[in-house]
């Protein structure tokens, strides 16, 4: 154990001093990382909050199922028959029976002012219907399901408007696989470049190790080190830069925002950083190693 | 401790640089390696400390075969070598006692004998005054008894040195050949290339390597020769 700590300590030792003779490179390839850091941040909040948008919308998803009312009250269909039925259709979230006199409130709230053309109606106009919640990825299977129903009349959805909302929650998170993907390769191709670079720049010293008998552990740990110290410290440089944005801009998105469904900003925030660092530290690790298996040698076979 | 048999070496562009030779070195041996630029002093040591490998015939370094499917076995036998360099191969950045240290760190001794061995073969090199100095402020001879110290630190059963005076001028020079000739014990090999024949020890026994043109002849000398 003290061995291994001792050896941590000479290791860090040694990344402090290979970070110090290659300065400038070093500075800038961190400055690069957070940057491309930061972008990542961004891209993934806004993938997450229209994520969450698109997820709130699919949970309002709704078709108004039209009965035979004649029917029901005849006796020869039974509602509740009707209703269980609907719901037993794979895809059916909710359903909820709305009268005609709740129709006509419902249409007098959208109304608004305009309320008062409803009053020219000796009748009530409306029909009896059932509010049915779906499972947007289902949209077109239920539909179909429920038309099909004994008893059910017409069934009116937003068939468009849900099909457009279920597209851009599939463009959303298409752009940020691909985000996520570029910003995942272009880390990794930058980390491993330094790090190549690094052990290029110091391939005298690491020869000489060699012929002193070092084992490649023991030999490339500080570049190893040092490629996941750089790349998980850009993912805090840019976590903090995110954050800093957030506060600035949050005022300004709140006002815009407001007619969406809310977003949990703090717990965005929590997952968004702590998985920046994570994600930091895993694709420097890998970075380091892969840029690693690209060199070995250097002329020397042994 | 060194056995070669039928060895030679010839470079991948096609330079013959060792024709055909055998070579036995028994343990605590001093060994001085001389003759003219281009006469394959450097591509022997580079055959005894891996770097290079021999073409054909067989080559044996502390019992260890030196062929290219060894290599961990290699590096594990390196361990064992004190290698001493012309141009030094300092580590840039670190004082002469990090460089003294760092030759020991991955070899089996406590952190606290490494400190100790250190500051015996800095002492023993006679650099005290300047262990805490970066080695770019330091001389090129000085800088070559770095090299030396971090090489004997490691208690080394083979002491290798290409051409350690190169640099220096003859008094530095001698100072430098003499104190590596005191490492040799019945223990330590101390194997020393130099154009210099004029500075080879007359004090003590040795075995000279006569180099010309990648053809070697070996010629005893006794100390009173
Ligand atoms: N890597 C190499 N590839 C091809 N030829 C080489 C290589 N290294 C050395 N040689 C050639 O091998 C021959 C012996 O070179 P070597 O370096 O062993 O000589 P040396 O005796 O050490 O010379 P010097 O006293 O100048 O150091 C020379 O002709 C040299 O040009
Ligand atoms: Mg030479």
């Amino acid at each position: 154990m003290s061995k291994l700590l001792s050896n941590l300590g000479y290791v860090f030792q040694e990344v402090k001093t290979i970070l110090r003779l290659n300065g400038i490179s070093s500075l800038l390839s961190l400055i690069s990382l957070t940057l491309i850091f930061f972008v990542a941040i961004l891209a993934m909040s806004s993938w997450q909050i229209s994520t969450s948008l698109v997820q709130a919308l699919e949970n309002e998803a709704e078709i108004s199922v039209y009965y035979d009312a004649a029917r029901v009250e005849s006796g020869d269909l039974d509602l509740s028959d009707l209703i269980s039925e609907i719901e037993s259709a794979d895809g059916t979230l909710t359903t909820l029976p709305i009268s005609a006199e709740d129709a006509y409130t419902q249409m007098s709230v959208i109304l608004g002012q305009d309320a008062a053309v409803l009053t020219q109606f000796d009748e009530n106009p409306f029909e009896p219907y059932l509010e049915v919640g779906i499972d947007l990825s289902k949209l077109t299977e239920v539909i179909a399901e429920i038309k099909s129903l004994d008893g059910v009349v017409y069934v009116r959805d937003n068939q468009t408007v849900l099909e457009k909302v279920a597209s851009i929650a599939g463009v959303v998170s298409g752009v940020g696989i691909f985000v996520a993907l570029a910003v995942g390769l272009a880390t990794l191709m930058v980390t491993s470049h330094i790090i190549r670079e690094g052990v290029h720049s110091n391939r005298e010293q690491i020869m000489t190790l060699k012929l002193l008998g070092a084992p490649n552990g023991f030999i490339y740990q500080p570049y190893v080190m040092g490629g996941v110290l750089l790349t998980t410290l850009a993912g805090l440089l840019a976590a903090g830069l995110f954050l800093w944005f957030v506060t600035v801009v949050s005022a300004d998105l709140a006002e815009v925002i407001t007619f969406l469904p809310p977003v949990n900003a703090d717990r965005m925030i929590s997952v968004t950083l702590w998985g920046a660092v994570a994600a930091s530290f895993v694709l420097g690790l890998a970075a380091s190693l892969l840029g690693l298996s690209m060199i070995r040698n250097h002329g020397m076979r042994v | 401790m060194i056995h070669a048999e039928k060895a030679s070496l010839t470079y991948r562009d096609g330079t013959q640089a060792l024709k055909t030779f055998d070579l036995h070195i028994p343990k605590g041996e001093l060994v001085y390696i001389t003759g003219p630029s281009g006469s394959g002093k450097t591509s022997l040591l580079k055959l005894l400390m891996g770097i290079e490998f021999t073409s054909s015939g067989n080559l044996e370094v502390l019992g260890q075969p030196m062929s290219p499917h060894h290599e961990s076995a290699i590096r594990k036998m390196r361990k064992q070598v004190g290698p001493v360099f012309q141009d030094f191969r300092l580590l840039e950045g670190r004082t002469v006692l990090d460089n003294v240290l760092l030759g020991m760190r991955f070899l089996d001794i406590k952190p606290h004998d490494r400190k100790v061995r250190a500051e015996e073969s800095i002492h023993r090199v006679g650099l005290d005054h300047k262990r805490h100095h970066p080695i770019s402020n330091l001389s090129w001879g000085e800088c070559q008894r770095v090299s030396i110290a971090r090489a004997v630190a490691r208690n080394p059963i083979l002491i290798v040195a290409d051409e350690p005076t190169g640099n220096l001028d003859k008094d530095n020079a001698i100072h430098i050949l003499r104190l590596l000739e005191s490492f040799r014990s019945p223990e330590t090999t101390v194997v020393i290339t130099t154009h210099a024949t004029h500075l080879m020890t007359t004090g003590q026994p040795l075995l000279h390597l006569i180099m010309e043109a990648g053809q070697m002849t070996a010629e005893r000398r006794g100390a009173d020769v």
